[in-house]
Parts: structure tokens; sequence; C-alpha cells
């Protein structure tokens, strides 16, 4: 298990490495002139930490969504909270001012919307698998919808704005939008983690045996579901819809490291930090000077693996 | 006598100072000004600005017509991937697909003193990305012709280009003025405008609709006061209208989906296009199908002088009989040759007014 951490652990940090140093021109960070090393400060540097605590977010939420809802394809994206944030957010472009926290708790309102309905509707039909995710699919193309809406009663500025959210973008990450994350990430990972026993339960067992136990699932699933949330919304209202690392990451975890959620959590986040990061740059070099937005390349890399998963599941 | 002393001091020490200040102006040839964009931000910038980065070909365009294209270092995709038009930009050096998507590091490494992006890109985004690398971020949106003057005005300060930024407005001032006098007392005619994107039309507010009515034509769809600028309408609302005039953009097959290039489209993609909208479902009956009035504009043309050259042409074309000493053919001609340095091209707007009558 060390071992495997160990490797993930130094892929990370050779990633980081290739991030800070690779862009529109390859900058040698440990010898750089002062318009370099400002690069490295005001562009590169944020846009990589803030690709890293994106993709560990983004993980650790699937991860606990997962988790409480015994559903190894619930995910942010798969639940429609990423197109809800994003529409909230669009809401608050339009309606109110593009103010970061405006924006922010618009998503955030949003989320908690989309997933009342989701474990509403899913509870009537006893928590199932798949009618989670057909009316996560379902909500996903609402918001999706709404989204588009409001763009026949924005302006043409608002209109490039609420665009740009749909593709998912780091392009305008600075340094508060890091220092947010880090803030909000920090306390639900060390949260999370000493719930990763709760949530083998909750995922292993009935909640009867649950409750046997002295651990009350239904308030659990809450506390855990709304950390998800507001990690999920602060991510989404930065940096636009990025899909697939919320489903992605714990899928590949599960294959490495097992279900327990002691190991799972933390190893999602670190496979979903290295999709972010390979994705971004990739993005930034391939074409470069042209930067693909993140929100493609993860789809090219996410959704072979999303069919891989659905057809693992049809062989059992 | 201790005042008067202190005062000659100080109208000594700030003659003085006004006096080195001048010198160094005019040995530099810079001075500071204040503009307002597009977006009505004031902004403070030395002038002559010798190294910009402009974003959009619109915007290019422009500052081409105002003799300043030599100072513009690099441009986006958009604009770039026409390679006779803005065969002086080289693909590698764009910075960045569009206006929503810069490389910042990319700008940087190329060290403009401003950069010029539209009003519907991330200019927010980019003043807070630049502005700690001493690049300042000006929005001027070529395709916003209410705000014409006023951008125009703004590139010749710029680029110290006042001369020729006045010649510009005149030019532009001029046509539009005889249309305007030609149709004060004459009915207007309904006139369907469409973009490349077909059933898609242009609202009140939108710089579309703008150029229709400049043209003095009638926009079928003018008393709808819809908030978006440019959406899908339902063929049947087209044919209870019934325009006299159908006018459609068109983009070459080459182009990057929406955008113009300085090619124009073929005479097969022109004829088919038209063949196709006169055999649109119940078109048959509208008006200007029955007496051929349907003309086609290609994005790159139209959009010719912050959209004069649109305006000019769909007005002959509405308008033939009234408009007897307006000719379009000369206007885009005098556009091409004289602002943008380049030979004229026919094409791009079909069938041509000239030939037509």
């Amino acid at each position: 298990m060390k071992n495997r951490y160990i490797i993930l652990t130094t892929s990370l940090f050779i990633l980081i490495y290739f991030g800070l140093s690779l862009g529109n021109s390859t900058i040698n960070i440990f010898n750089m002139t002062k318009q370099e090393s400002n690069i490295i400060l005001l562009l590169r540097a944020p846009r990589v930490i803030f690709g890293l605590l994106c993709g560990m977010g983004l993980a650790l939420c699937g991860s606990i969504m997962q988790g409480i809802t015994r559903n190894p394809m619930a995910s942010p994206f798969t639940l429609g909270v990423s197109s809800s944030a994003a529409f909230g957010a669009a809401v608050a472009i339009v309606f109110l001012n593009d103010n970061p926290i405006t924006v922010m708790l618009g998503a955030f309102l949003s989320t908690i919307l989309c997933a009342t309905i989701v474990f509403v509707c899913a509870l009537k039909k006893d928590m199932e698998s798949l009618t989670m995710i057909i009316i996560g699919i379902a909500l996903n193309y609402l918001f999706t919808a709404l989204t588009s809406t409001l763009q026949y009663i924005a302006s043409d500025d608002k209109i490039s704005a609420i665009v740009r959210w749909t593709f998912g973008s780091l392009n305008g990450v600075e340094w508060t939008n890091v220092w947010l994350l880090l803030i909000i990430l920090a306390p639900i990972l060390i949260f999370t983690q000493r719930k990763a026993w709760i949530l083998n339960l909750i995922c292993n067992c009935d909640d009867d045996y649950s409750l046997s136990l002295g651990v009350n699932p239904s308030k659990e699933r809450l506390f855990l579901g709304f950390s998800a949330l507001l990690l999920t919304s602060v991510i989404i209202s930065t940096c636009g819809i990025i899909g697939f690392v919320g489903l992605a990451a714990p899928y590949i975890s599960k294959r490495i490291v097992g279900d327990n959620h002691r190991y799972l959590l933390t190893y999602s986040m670190l496979v979903g930090g290295v999709l972010i990061l390979i994705s971004d740059i990739l993005g930034r070099t391939l074409f470069s000077p042209i930067i693909i937005p993140i929100g493609i390349i993860l789809s090219y890399i996410g959704v072979p693996i999303l069919i891989n998963l659905i057809l693992k599941r049809g062989e059992k | 006598m201790l005042f008067k002393s202190k005062f000659l001091k100080v109208l000594v020490l700030t003659t003085s100072l006004c006096f080195t200040t001048t010198l160094f102006s005019q040995e530099n040839k810079t001075q500071k000004i204040l503009i307002t964009d597009n977006v009505e931000r004031a902004v403070q910038l030395s002038v002559p600005v010798k190294k910009a980065v402009v974003i959009s070909r619109y915007n290019n365009e422009l500052i081409r017509a105002c003799g300043a294209i030599d100072n513009v270092v690099a441009v986006d995709m958009n604009t770039a991937q026409d390679r006779v038009y803005w065969s002086k930009f080289k693909v590698e050096d764009v910075i960045g697909k569009n206006q929503n998507d810069l490389n910042y590091e990319k700008i940087i490494s190329l060290s403009p003193e401003v950069v010029i992006i539209p009003a519907n890109g991330a200019y927010k985004e980019a003043e807070k990305k630049l502005e700690p690398f001493g690049i300042k971020v000006i929005v001027i949106s070529g395709y916003d012709t209410n705000d014409f003057h006023n951008q125009i005005k703004n590139i010749g300060a710029i680029f110290g280009k006042e001369i020729e930024s006045k010649k510009f407005i005149q030019f532009y001032e001029k046509p539009l003025k005889y249309i305007e006098e030609k149709l004060q007392n004459v009915e207007k005619k309904s006139v369907y405008w469409e973009d490349s994107k077909n059933y898609y039309t242009a609202f009140p507010g939108s710089y579309y609709y703008n150029m229709v009515k400049a043209s003095g034509g009638k926009n079928i769809f003018g008393e709808l006061d819809r908030k978006t600028s440019e959406a899908q309408v339902d063929s049947e609302s087209i044919i209870i209208k019934n325009p006299s005039v159908i006018v459609k953009n068109i983009s070459p097959a080459q182009a990057i989906k929406g955008t113009g290039v300085y090619e124009a489209p073929t005479i097969d993609q022109q004829l088919k296009t038209i063949e196709d909208i006169k055999h649109r479902k119940g078109w048959k009956d509208i008006d200007a199908v029955k007496n051929n009035n349907i003309f086609l504009m290609s994005q790159f043309g139209h959009g010719g002088a912050s959209k004069m050259i649109g305006a000019a042409y769909m007005a002959k074309w509405i308008y033939p009989e009234v408009l007897s000493d307006l000719d379009p053919d000369a206007l885009f001609k005098e556009w091409l040759e004289e602002f943008q340095g380049f030979q004229n091209i026919e094409g791009h707007f079909y069938p041509s007014p000239n030939k037509r009558s």
C-alpha cells in the first residue's frame, strides 16, 4: 500500500514540476529571470496548484458521493450537481453581478437545490442506484437547458462569460482562488477522513446495522453530502464544469487500493490531481500558443474510462 | 519680501519642471492620455503605442483602416486563420483562439504596451492577469456600430493616427448619410436578415439589427423587443410576415464557423444557398422569393468598415432606383484598396447590385 502512495505522490511532484516548467516557453524553475519568475508566480503556479487542488477536491467529492449513495457511478457530474453549479453561477452573472462571492453563492445554492431533488426522488425508490443516475442525468439536461436559456436574456459579454463556464478552464485562476479552495478543502478532507469508517459502514451495510452500532446513517449522509456539495460549488464557481474526475478518480483508485475509504479517499484525491495536471499540461502545450480548455481534454480521457466502467459493470 | 522671494523660487522651479517635462515628451514624442473605452472604462496610457496585441478581426481591420497595423505585433487565431488577408501575422504567434481563450504567457513574451480586446471577451480576466506586467487592457469592439465614432477616435489617439482616423470616419459617414437623406420620405420595404446559421436572425439592440436599420430596411422582427441579440425563429413566422427582401450571411467552407476570410464563397455555394432558400417548405409564396429578391453577403464582406459596407449593399439591394448614386461595389473597393491595402475581390456580395441592374 505504501509503495502505491509513494509512486503516485512522486508522479504528482513530477507533474507539478512539468506544470511549472512547461507552457508557452520552457522555464528552468531553478534559474529564472525576473520576468520568468513573475510568469511562474503570477500565472503558472496558481494555475498548477489550483488544478491540483481542484482535481483532489472533485475526486474527494466523487468518493463521498459514491460512498453515501452506494453507487459507483455517482459523481458531481453524473448527479447533475456540476451543471446545477454552473447554472447557479450563470444566474448570479446575469441577474446580480460577476462578483466572485455572489457567483460562488449562486453555485452553492443551486447545488443544494439539485442535490435535494436527487435525494428526495431517490429516497422514494429506496436509493436505487439506477434511479439516482437517471435522475442525475435528467437534471444534468435540465440545468444545461436552463443555462442555455439564460443566454437568450443576457447581453453579449455576459453570454461569453456563461459559455466559458460550460467548458471548464483554469485560465482565470488567481492566488485568491487557490487559498479559498485550500481553506475549504483541508477541513473537509480531515472531516471525511475521520468519517472513513462510517463511509465504509454506510457503503457496505444496511442502515439498520449502522443504527445498531450507534451510527445514524441519515445524519452522516447529510453532513458528508453537504461537504461534497460545498466543495463542488467552490470549484465549479471558479473554473466552470470539469467532468469525469469525480467519477474516474474513485473508480481507478478502487482498482488499486480497494473499497476501504481509509485509503480510497486520499488515493482518489491523488489520482484526481494527476488527471487534472496531465490534462492541463496537455491543454497548454499540445497546440501552444492556443490553449485547449481542460474540460475538453478531460472528456477525451474520461469518456473511455466511463465506457470501460459501464462495460465492466455489465460483465458483473 | 520673503513671500516674493519664495514665489519667485516656486515659479522658477515650476517653469523648469514644465520645460523639462515638455522636452522629455518631445524627445520621446510620448504623452499620457485618458480614454473612455467601449465598456466605459477610463484608461490612462502613454501614446503613441508602438506595440499592441489586438484580438478580433473587426478590431484589426479598423486599426488597419487607421493606418496603424504596423504597430500590431500579434493577433488571435480567428484573425490569423485568414492567411491571405492577415499574412503579416504568423499562426504560430497567435495569442489564443479568440477573445475568450487568451494565452497570457504568450502575450507577456511579446511585451506589448496594450492589449485591445472586444467587449464580448475576457477583458476583466485579462486586466487582472496583465496589469502586474505593465500591460494595459483596452476594450474596443469593432462590431459595435453604436460606439463607432468614439472607438475610431480612440484608435487614432492610441496610435497617434488622428488624421487617418478622421479620414476613416468621413468614409464611414458619407454613404450612411446619403442613404438616410434619400430614404426620408420613402416607404420602407420589409426585410428578413438571416445569419449564416439557417433561421437565425437579429433583434433590436443587436449590431446586425443596426446594419439592417442603417440600410433603411424594415426588419420583419423589429417589433420584437427581445433581450437576446440573435436567436432562431420559426419558419412559419417568416412566411406570415412575408418579407419583400431576404438577405443572408454566408461563410466559405474553409473559414472557422461564423467567421470571415478574404477568399469569397464560391459561386456554386452561393447559388446553392439561394436555391435552398427558395425551396424551403412554404417559402415559394413569400414576395422576396417570388420576385427573386434574395441576396447574399459574406461574413467577411458585410463587416467591412464596422458593417457600413453591409448596410450600403443592403440599401442598394432594397432600394436600387432611389439610391441611384450609391455604388456599394465602389465603396467595397475603396475599403479594400484604400483602407486595407488589398486588391479588390469580387464574390463577397451576390448578386452584385451593379450587375443586377
